[in-house]
């Protein structure tokens, strides 16, 4: 294969329990595709068709409301599967995934899917496994939205996405991902405004660095006390 | 510094690691009422980051760890 992913795939819960012969003849099964910044994988509302593994650049997912309005939900990093809800019958796309960067996924198509899914019942296991755990994480971000202070909220995503796709560096734990400060707020349901105001106000108590699509964590810590409102 | 050589847990052990290696290490973080246990942080600190987090004695907190890792074994032992 033309590519050399950063996780193992046997270290993906997608292929909990399976032998390493069984992973390679399911990836062997994929074709890659490879798309442009702005691009996308799929849209709201198609078919649920075919199932994905991104292996390099970074994915947004985003949903439009009938009015035309859009939200961030998620940001896609490899080694992650995506459109995972092609492994449940007839179901739609529920976001759009676009490429923000140039992007190499593995895709597995609607019939191929099915022939793998009853020669690996275990896929449908993990699959189900890693829906539930967006269902998870869906439900408490909404759990925030409905309870917490601004301030508290997006001191945990910052701290989500710290947790799943930080890496630590001699100043801090860096988040480094294409978000803007208005996807920040999409995502934890807030203004820009709040948002700017919010970030800077934690650059001046040191907690953070806050760069162009770029957070450097100074402060850890100091962050987890907001997110757990223990001040 | 007290801590000896066969110790496991040291200074610059990312506590994220060590709750995994060593689960009897949990009890020594909640009976100091720290909120690492469970913490997205606890990959990146270090045992040094909560020391210091918490105003803690950094000799006596490593000793406690260390004591709770010899009383149980590893739970990732091959």
């Amino acid at each position: 294969m033309p590519f050399q992913p950063v996780a193992r795939p046997e270290d993906l819960t997608l292929f909990k329990n399976l032998s390493a012969e069984e992973i390679r003849s399911i990836l062997n099964a994929a074709r890659p595709q490879h798309l442009e910044a702005g691009e996308f994988y799929f849209l709201q509302d198609d078919p649920a068709e075919a199932f994905y593994i991104l292996i390099s650049g970074k994915v947004r997912l985003l949903q439009f409301t009938p009015d035309g309005q859009q939200t961030l939900l998620r940001i896609i990093v490899p080694v992650t599967p995506f459109g995972a809800v092609a492994l449940a019958e007839d179901e739609v796309y529920p976001v759009s995934a676009q490429a923000v960067e140039p992007c190499a996924a593995l895709v597995w198509g609607k019939t191929l899917l099915n022939q793998l899914l009853s020669r690996y019942p275990r896929l449908a296991v993990n699959a189900v496994k890693i829906m539930a755990e967006h269902v998870q994480e869906f439900q408490q971000r909404f759990t925030e939205i409905a309870t917490q202070r601004v301030e508290r909220r997006l001191a945990r995503m910052i701290l989500r996405l710290a947790h799943q796709t930080g890496v630590k560096t001699p100043q801090g734990v860096e988040v480094n991902l294409p978000l803007s400060r208005q996807d920040l707020a999409e995502m934890v349901g807030t203004t820009l405004y709040t948002v700017s105001r919010t970030l800077s106000q934690w650059e001046s108590q040191g907690l953070i660095r806050a760069g162009r699509e770029r957070i450097l964590i100074l402060h850890p810590h100091g962050l987890v006390k907001i997110a757990e409102e223990e001040t | 510094m007290i801590s000896q050589p066969e110790n496991k847990i040291l200074p610059e052990s990312r506590i994220g690691d060590l709750m995994r290696k060593y689960p009897g290490a949990i009890p020594v973080f909640l009976r100091h009422r720290m909120v690492c246990v469970g913490c997205w942080m606890a990959k990146f600190d270090t045992v040094a980051d909560a020391v210091w987090n918490y105003g803690l004695d950094m000799e006596t907190f490593l000793w406690e760890l260390n004591q709770s890792v010899d009383s149980s074994p590893p739970d990732g032992a091959e």
